[in-house]
């Protein structure tokens, strides 16, 4: 079985070498998407022996994460594992995410801090984030009655017929909550289990206040966007 | 019916000629492609004609039973929905030319990656061309 870490990377010069160097000591294959960074963080991946798909032009991490999709498709890897770039998401939880989809119980897990059983209490989220969450999931309740509670959880696990789904197919603004939502309208299974994530140690969250406030309607657009369109299964 | 003084139609015809020899400068520096200029100067050409037609066109004389404010108001939708359907014509244009620059983007980088793995002789399992 070939599992491949995805880490999309804007400007992440000072996260990723501490995240490169335990993805190298667990033995993971991983790839950098450098999403037009402005700093050296391709450089950073090169240094750490790991491969760089660098893109010319920001294309936010919608087609930053699609681009390692089509690189794990084109490598013939089985498992993609999406690990943001900032360093939040510790390697340890890897097998935790990765056991649905090795007992085939799911096609795409996501690594939750809020599964009601066991929240990461450690972890703090600030406010316009969390309320973002609690908005997305609720849409997400209300479209397909399903429950996923870190619906803006970048750490997830997707079996090769889910990527090879997302490859062709996947949102570009705000693209976890709608992911979730095509995926599930596709007929893939979705599951969430408890992991704990770490906060940024360094640079800038791409969730602005700004962000936040027009989150509501994008959430609400895109939404409405993709059930609208109602993609056939295009399971390979 | 509100008709058009001879001072009006050459302000308005005068104003439309400035705005199609704009459209066609915009074309000839390359700023604007062949198809989204076509469409503008049809549009732009139709708005000339009315201003030349305005009291023979059917249409127009119906609004002969209108004040001149409610006039005004017929005359506002219709040019929004016209120069939106335009505008939403171009964006079209625009969200093609996106996904086309995000799929070359995203090959682009797959390429380069393939390119510096073979440079440095490492492999990082087989490459499946694409459509495979």
């Amino acid at each position: 079985m070939r599992v491949l870490v995805i880490i999309p990377a804007h400007n992440e010069e000072q996260n990723l070498p501490t995240l490169l160097k335990e993805i190298k000591t667990e033995g993971y294959d991983a790839v950098v998407v450098d999403d037009a960074s402005t700093d050296g963080s391709a450089d950073v991946a090169r240094a750490a022996a790991i491969p760089v798909l660098s893109l010319s032009v920001n294309l936010g991490i919608g087609g930053g994460v699609q681009t390692g999709f089509l690189y794990a498709v084109r490598r013939g890897y089985d498992v993609a594992i999406q690990v943001d770039g900032d360093g939040q998401h510790s390697v340890e939880w890897v097998p935790a995410i990765l056991k649905p989809i090795l007992a085939g119980e799911a096609d795409c897990v996501v690594g939750s801090r809020y599964v009601p059983q066991r929240p990461d209490e450690e972890y703090r989220t600030p406010f316009v984030r969390r309320m973002g969450i609690y908005f997305s999931s609720g849409i997400l309740a209300l479209f397909t009655g399903l429950r996923i509670h870190d619906t803006t959880s970048g750490f997830r696990a997707l079996n090769r017929k889910a990527f090879t789904f997302f490859s062709t197919n996947y949102p570009v603004d705000h693209p976890e909550a709608e992911s979730l939502l095509l995926l599930h309208q596709s007929g893939f299974r979705i599951k969430e289990v408890p992991v704990k994530m770490r906060c940024r140690t360094a640079g800038q969250s791409l969730f602005t206040i700004t962000k936040a406030a027009l989150y509501p309607l994008r959430v609400i657009i895109g939404f409405s966007g993709l059930v609208f369109k109602n993609p056939t299964r295009k399971k390979t | 019916m509100t008709s058009f003084s001879v001072t009006v139609r050459f302000t308005c015809v005068v104003v439309l000629g400035c705005l199609i020899a704009y459209t066609l400068f915009l074309m000839r520096s390359n700023k604007l492609s062949a198809h989204v200029t076509v469409r503008w100067i049809l549009a732009e050409g139709a708005a000339v004609l009315i201003v030349f037609l305005w009291g023979m066109l059917p249409f127009i004389g119906y609004t002969s039973s209108l004040s001149d404010r409610e006039l005004l108001v017929v005359l506002a939708v219709i040019f929004f929905c016209f120069i939106a359907y335009l505008i939403l014509d171009s964006l079209v244009h625009i969200s093609t030319h996106t996904r086309q620059i995000k799929v070359l983007t995203q090959e682009l980088a797959l390429l380069r990656e393939s390119v510096e793995t073979q440079s440095h002789g490492q492999s990082h399992g087989p490459l499946i061309e694409k459509g495979e």
